[in-house]
């Protein structure tokens, strides 16, 4: 299992109470392909908590990926929109969900650096 | 649809037919005819003859949207008048493509006839069609199985087809399907084609399959939701026929450009345009709504609901995305899903955001859907913290734009996006990064609405506090930094080091609109726009007669915009000047008659004297739908409805020209309500022309 994958999945887990979650409710279970392997994680989001287990249970919204596809994911080096149109990874169910995971993926440094000033705006 | 060129389309969403006037489509590299969804052509080719022979047509039958009917004969126009066979052509887009063909016999002999339907795809995106290079770096692959015909593009996991199948034997073959009838004297001959568009995701199904909720709809699901559509929106009685031909085709068009985003099924909000733009637009969805409000509200709610949804999380300078800012254009196509362009979404758009605020503010003054305003707060507020970290590229308190992604963004990411549409009086063009003066002003106006929401939903009376002194300041500081003292005017744009772009344009009067520009001053903005420079006798142009690269005919240099110009009424209203206001109303609603009530995204800036009819600028896009939007704010803007503590004022400044007006059930918080008016504004129909100024 690649390293960001648990490591992500853990700090979702222990977010604590996040106040821009609280208008959601939902599951998102992604079913994460390796070689020969499949791996469950179900993210259950209620009242502004984020529960993260290892079970395959039905969920409102389901993603499969596999396990190289979701780590570039993670680390921001792919978008969910496009790789979705490419069939590279799919989704089913609610896509409303989906659209969270953008806001979850923590912003890697490179592509959160500051912007260029124009006229000298420090950033 | 058709229109004057010959040109024929239905659609459902972001599925549409465009062919000629016999219902065939020969695409060529350049020219927007055939079967599309997912910005992908799905059919380049969609030829029928019968016994080799191609057909002509008698006539077009627009049933509605997306349905159509086409009365064919076969032969050469000379010979058709003593045709023995005929052919109606009737098609349909529920969902997918549909064609049924009846062929009659009209002879007192049995005939025997060769029946062929010519098929073939080139799997263009919309991109490389506007670019007219199709450059396809994967492989085609066609074939026929049980009976259907496959065709199909691949490209890595990026697989689209299209299926065409038919209820009648044929004979199925890569290219075409072939129907060998034989058809008893005075009788007929009835085949229905099909023909899918698929995404194919894992598993071979559509990718799109999983996230539809209900399932397809069928043709009478379709055709009662047109007429629901139709009934519950306020019925408008007038005298004017031109006012009542553009209110009854506006919400017809409205109807047909609605889309219903794949992350909210069963919703919808308006697309921009046909057949190019049938696909969200930060700026044009927003508009649109704004428009519609007192009309159509259902369509603000979703607009609000996706673009929040899709809000930028990062900066990312391909898509020119950065956190809290909202999308310019979505698309779905091969160089979407490729990353050769940047629309999965691009963001480069400087006014879709405070856009966005003002939308929430005006929806819930309408609606008093405080539930709303409470679900999107966080989208608010980052949508305006964008525009203090992430939009003030100069350091001093303007909205800024410069494109990042240098392949492919947009130069200018104002409405008057061509690239010449921003210059200084002598005709140079600026440089960057660049602030236009409405752009300022949808802030200031986002700036106090938002202060509004503050206090009233949030309850933070403290950020209301300081959304206020900030549009306090903004408005001083704009109204000293844009002002030409020469010309009296606000200036188009600013340079960072405070250089005016000189030019007299439109743009003033969506200052009027959002509220920036000082009383004092107000009276000589009013002046200007129907003024003999600005003013055509049809409406406001883009740019003033004078200025350098003024042109009549100029995209965004010199024409008229027919949605500018409702704003521009608008505005004239906010700050009191009634007849003007009603003569930018009156002079549009007189050019709606010259294009059947379906006015176009613009047409020449030629004075009124000269033409004596608004001479259209020749673009593809039709209907657009601000352009579409256009009667409805028109109709607002002359009947003078503003919600006002929870009920609706009406405050008409009619043309005398259309007589009575009565608006009917008007819907919003106050449930529903009729406004009346009668016309009592004389207009000043003819204007100075231009030639008296040289």
């Amino acid at each position: 299992m690649a390293g960001r994958e648990a490591e992500f999945f853990d700090q979702i887990g222990r977010l604590g109470h996040t106040p821009w979650l609280a208008k959601i409710d939902g599951s998102i279970r992604f079913d994460v392909t390796e070689h020969q392997d499949i791996r469950h994680w179900l993210l259950t989001i209620r009242a502004g908590f984020v529960a993260v287990t290892r079970e395959y249970r039905p969920a409102d919204t389901v993603v499969e990926s596999d396990s190289d596809t979701l780590d570039r994911l993670l680390a921001g080096r792919l978008r969910l929109l496009p790789a979705w149109l490419r069939n590279e990874i799919a989704v089913e169910g609610r896509p409303m969900l989906v659209l969270v995971l953008e806001r979850l993926v923590p912003r890697s440094p490179q592509l959160d650096r500051p912007l260029r000033g124009v006229a000298g705006r420090a950033q | 649809m058709s229109d004057e060129l010959g040109v024929v389309k239905i659609l459902d969403g972001n599925t549409f037919v465009v062919s000629d006037d016999r219902g065939d489509v020969e695409a060529t590299p350049s020219s927007p005819t055939g079967l599309f969804a997912l910005d992908t052509r799905f059919l380049s080719r969609w030829v029928l003859t019968i016994d080799g022979q191609r057909l002509n047509s008698l006539s077009v039958d627009d049933l509605n949207y997306f349905e159509t009917r086409f009365f064919l004969v076969p032969g050469e126009a000379a010979y058709y008048v003593d045709a023995k066979v005929s052919v109606i052509r009737e098609r349909s887009i529920v969902g997918s493509f549909a064609e049924t063909l009846t062929v009659l016999n009209h002879a007192e002999v049995p005939v025997d006839l060769e029946i062929r339907i010519e098929a073939g795809s080139d799997f263009a995106d919309l991109f490389e069609i506007k670019d007219e290079a199709i450059d396809k770096k994967g492989d085609y692959y066609a074939e026929v199985q049980d009976g259907h015909l496959r065709m199909g593009y691949q490209r890595g996991t990026f697989r689209r087809e299209t299926v065409v199948s038919t209820t009648e034997p044929a004979t199925v073959e890569v290219g075409g399907l072939t129907f060998t009838v034989h058809i008893p004297a005075n009788d007929k001959w009835t085949a229905e084609i099909h023909v899918k568009s698929l995404a194919v995701g894992p598993g071979g199904r559509d990718l799109r399959m999983g996230l539809r909720a209900g399932g397809a709809r069928g043709r009478d699901q379709m055709q009662r939701e047109l007429e629901e559509w139709i009934e519950s929106a306020p019925s408008l009685n007038c005298e004017s026929e031109p006012l009542q031909t553009a209110y009854r085709r506006s919400l017809v068009d409205l109807a047909a450009l609605r889309y219903s985003p794949i992350a909210l099924p069963g919703q919808y909000l308006p697309a921009a345009g046909l057949p190019w733009f049938m696909t969200m637009f930060g700026r044009d969805s927003v508009f649109t709504s704004l428009q519609t409000l007192p009309f159509v509200p259902s369509l603000s709610a979703t607009t609000l609901r996706i673009l929040a949804a899709l809000q930028g999380t990062r900066i990312d300078d391909f898509r020119d995305e950065d956190p809290g800012r909202i999308l310019h254009e979505f698309r779905y196509g091969e160089t979407a899903a490729f990353e050769d362009q940047p629309h999965s979404p691009y963001f480069g758009t400087v006014d879709a955001t405070p856009l966005f605020v003002i939308l929430l503010d005006e929806y819930e003054r309408w609606s008093g859907d405080t539930a709303l305003v409470h679900e999107l707060e966080k989208e608010t507020r980052a949508a305006l913290n964008w525009m203090y970290e992430y939009a003030d590229l100069a350091g001093n308190g303007y909205l800024w734009y410069e494109r990042r992604n240098l392949k492919n963004g947009l130069e200018n990411q104002c409405w008057k996006d061509s690239w010449d549409s921003l210059s200084y009086s002598d005709g140079r063009l600026p440089g960057y990064p660049r602030a236009t003066c409405e752009s300022q002003g949808y802030m200031y106006d986002a700036k106090v609405r938002a202060a509004r929401l503050a206090r009233l939903v949030w309850n933070d009376p403290a950020f209301a506090d300081r959304l206020e002194a900030e549009a306090a300041a903004l408005k001083e500081r704009f109204n000293r930094d844009f002002w030409v003292e020469e010309g009296e005017y606000y200036a188009l744009g600013i340079d960072p080091d405070g250089g005016q772009y000189d030019v007299l344009t439109s743009n003033i009067g969506h200052l009027l609109w959002s509220g920036i520009v000082d009383a004092a001053r107000a009276p000589k903005i009013a002046e200007h726009l129907v003024g003999p420079r600005l003013y055509s006798g049809w409406g406001v142009r883009t740019m003033a007669v004078g200025e350098a690269r003024y042109n009549p005919i100029g995209y965004h240099v010199g024409t008229i915009w027919p949605f500018d110009n409702s704003f521009i009424a608008w505005g004239l209203r906010r700050y009191g000047f009634v007849e003007e206001s009603a003569m930018v109303a009156d002079g549009m609603i007189d050019a709606a008659e010259f294009f059947q009530g379906r006015l176009p995204e613009a047409f020449g800036g030629y004075d009124r004297e000269l033409t004596k009819y608004p001479v259209q600028y020749p673009t593809a896009c039709s209907p657009q739908a601000w352009s579409t939007g256009t009667p409805m704010l028109l109709l607002r803007t002359m009947l003078g409805l503003e919600p006002h503590e929870g009920h609706l004022a009406v405050e008409p400044a009619l043309p005398e020209d259309m007589g009575r007006i009565e608006l009917l059930d008007i819907p919003g918080r106050w449930g529903r309500v009729d406004a009346f008016a009668r016309g009592r504004i004389e207009v000043r129909k003819k204007v100075f022309s231009t030639a008296e100024l040289t």
